[in-house]
């Protein structure tokens, strides 16, 4: 007998979504390192051009990534990270020396709680993730 | 009916994977795919698919010089493109308005609706 092959669209692209939601997640915590990095650097006035442009890369690739596996949060988090580090940057002269007053100690603190937060939020497994 | 054939273009692998499988199930297409600007340009002038579907942010060939880059073969230069691009707090891209590109599709997608995305943009 053949078997009847009758799943449909939707649910097959939602068991492959499940199946890549957990490495999905695991690439995206890996993500939030380079940025956490970065963040540090940045507060010890240490941070240089390249790790700056890894941040905004890695928070940019979060931002599509986590979104589309459920973490609507983290997303919404990754892109204001991503525009704090593009903003935060702009004060940085062509030699990459870091100016100060780029962004104030305010705008750093947030920077930071929203990188807890999207850590955090990319603990929890997704509701569908297998 | 041909079935169309797309090229899928991202250096995150999870995003393409997902990308290609809704595309192929839900849309009912062929598809390629590419994990940097360089390797799509190789695929696409081999291939000659019916539509790109392009990252913006990668590392090494960014999705406007892949579009640079294919505009320069005679082989590639009409193939319709879309941008794949996370979107960052509702800016425009100025820089992106001199570039061929068909239209710009924003991440995170949603799987289930992609296809038709492609559709309305492409008019297929």
């Amino acid at each position: 007998m053949v078997p009847v092959q009758s799943e449909d669209p939707d649910d097959a692209v939602r068991s492959v979504l499940r199946g890549l939601a957990a490495s999905a997640r695991q690439a995206n915590l890996t993500r939030t390192g380079v940025i956490e990095d970065a963040l540090r650097a940045r507060a010890e006035h240490r941070v240089t051009p390249e790790q700056r442009s890894a941040a905004v890369s890695a928070a940019h690739q979060v931002a599509g990534s986590a979104g589309t596996f459920g973490h609507g949060r983290a997303s919404a988090l990754a892109v204001s990270l991503e525009q704090w580090f593009k903003r935060d940057g702009d004060g940085v002269d062509g030699e990459g020396s870091e100016r100060d007053g780029v962004d104030d100690d305010d705008g750093l603190t947030r920077a930071r709680r929203e990188l807890d937060e999207l850590w955090a939020d990319l603990q929890e497994p997704h509701q569908d993730e297998e | 009916m041909t079935t169309r054939r797309v090229l899928v273009v991202d250096d995150d692998d999870m995003l393409r994977e997902v990308a290609k499988v809704a595309l192929e199930m839900v849309g009912g297409w062929d598809v390629l795919t590419a994990a940097s600007g360089a390797e799509a340009v190789r695929v696409a002038a081999a291939e000659h698919p019916d539509a790109l579907l392009l990252d913006v942010m990668m590392p090494g060939m960014d999705g406007p010089s892949t579009v640079a880059a294919l505009g320069q073969d005679t082989g590639t230069r009409d193939i319709p493109v879309i941008f794949l691009t996370a979107k960052v707090g509702g800016e425009g891209h100025p820089e992106w308005e001199h570039l061929p590109i068909i239209g710009v599709i924003p991440k995170p997608f949603d799987p289930m609706t992609l296809s038709a995305e492609v559709t309305r943009l492409l008019g297929w």
